[in-house]
């Protein structure tokens, strides 16, 4: 590169001025803000894909129940964090959710419809609760809630998807496998390393 | 009703008060009135998110639903404007909760009794017919603002009630249906967070 070159990039660059287009603010920095908080926490992730996994290796009718309960108790909870009602040990829910789901996944749980409901029911609120709570100042709300119930519902998805390699021979035991990693990841959220 | 009473129910109704939710004001010809009448009905969350529930349920509940029950929605409207002047400004709180128990049961339990669909469908053109109207007296809105409400309400709902109907015709695979339900519990659950975000005071001071 010629120096004229550099000194043009420089002067280019030391003259940028504020970013106006990506704030944060407004619909789609809102939509972004609530599509990105479910998938960039890891901790929401994992439990998210548990569920759809769950349900998968439940086979039906729980691959749709859990999945279509998780979003209508999550809201709830979201309602409550909105509405400013606090709720104990939330982060150790979320992590407990990670243990808890991975632990019915890599032990193969068969359990009754409704206590799976209830299982993924109670954990919804603590992943709901979050969401509300976090919600950013500059975002617009209504996109916010558009955005991490979509991104949920696609994890959830997701967790279905990778729950039907349970049709495959081989596939029981890689789901299996993987509920291990999501319990492993779940208790280092909850000891604090991950 | 007696005559007192129906004089009573006239005067509030006719008041000429000013509507706070929506002006009705930006549009000086018809065509731009109609589309602010439009506009309130598909921008505002309240409106909107009990109006698409409702298709939703529709369309999910049988093939064909929407049409028949759609006389009671459209008829429920015609109501709701006569109804509209006298509601209060918390109106939307109840479009929000119908969105919400709708939505549900599109989720949930998506073939109820035709008599359930019909009420839902009723109630769901009356309240959201008051939400677009309230704060306004009877005459206050312009005809082409009350014709693009009346018409954005049933574009949300034909639009929500067509697009799991014609795809669940076209192709009847379970999966498909179990999609609309979740998409369904999707709705449920925004509902809920804007019904929260409504009546938070951080966000309403």
């Amino acid at each position: 590169m010629t120096p004229s070159r550099i000194l043009f990039t420089l002067a280019v660059m030391l003259t940028a001025t504020a970013a106006a287009a990506h704030t944060g603010e407004g619909a789609a920095g809102g939509f972004a803000s609530g599509f990105f908080h479910p998938i960039f926490g890891w901790d929401h992730v994992i439990a998210m894909v548990a569920v759809g996994l769950w349900g998968a290796f439940l086979g039906q009718p729980a691959i749709w129940i859990l999945p279509v309960v998780f979003p209508l108790v999550m809201a709830i909870g979201g309602a409550l964090g909105v509405a400013g009602v606090p709720l104990p040990a939330v982060e150790t829910g979320i992590a407990l959710s990670g243990i808890v789901l991975g632990l019915m996944i890599a032990l193969a749980v068969r359990a009754p419809l409704w206590v799976a409901a209830v299982i993924v029911g109670i954990f919804a609120i603590f992943h709901g609760h979050a969401h509300g709570t976090e919600l950013p100042e500059a975002a617009n709300p209504y996109a916010y809630a558009v955005g991490f119930v979509i991104a949920t519902g696609l994890l959830h998805l997701c967790g279905i998807a990778l729950g039907f390699l349970t049709l495959l021979p081989w596939g029981r035991n890689a789901i299996r496998a993987t509920g291990v990693a999501i319990a492993a990841i779940g208790g280092a959220f909850l000891v604090g390393i991950a | 009703m007696r005559r007192a009473t129906t004089a009573l129910t006239l005067a509030i109704a006719l008041r000429p008060d000013t509507g706070a939710a929506h002006a009705f004001q930006a549009g000086s010809g018809l065509y731009t009135q109609f589309l602010e009448g439009l506009t309130v009905t598909l921008t505002y969350p309240a409106i909107l998110l009990c109006l698409l529930p409702m298709g939703l349920l529709a369309g999910v509940w049988r093939s064909g639903g929407l049409l028949s029950v759609w006389h009671w929605f459209i008829a429920a409207q015609v109501v709701g404007i006569f109804l509209a002047p006298l509601v209060p400004p918390e109106i939307y709180l109840a479009t929000l909760s119908l969105g919400i128990v709708t939505a549900v049961l599109a989720a949930l339990y998506p073939q109820p009794p035709r008599t359930v669909v019909i009420t839902l469908a009723a109630l769901t053109g009356l309240v959201a017919t008051c939400a677009a109207f309230e704060g306004h007296a009877l005459l206050e809105p312009p005809i082409a603002a009350r014709a693009g409400v009346i018409l954005g309400a049933n574009l949300a709902l034909s639009v929500a009630a067509a697009l799991p109907d014609s795809t669940l015709e076209r192709w009847p695979y379970p999966w498909l249906r179990i999609g609309w339900r979740i998409a369904a519990s999707w709705l449920a659950a925004i509902t809920v967070m804007v019904f929260a975000f409504e009546l938070s005071p951080y966000l309403n001071p």
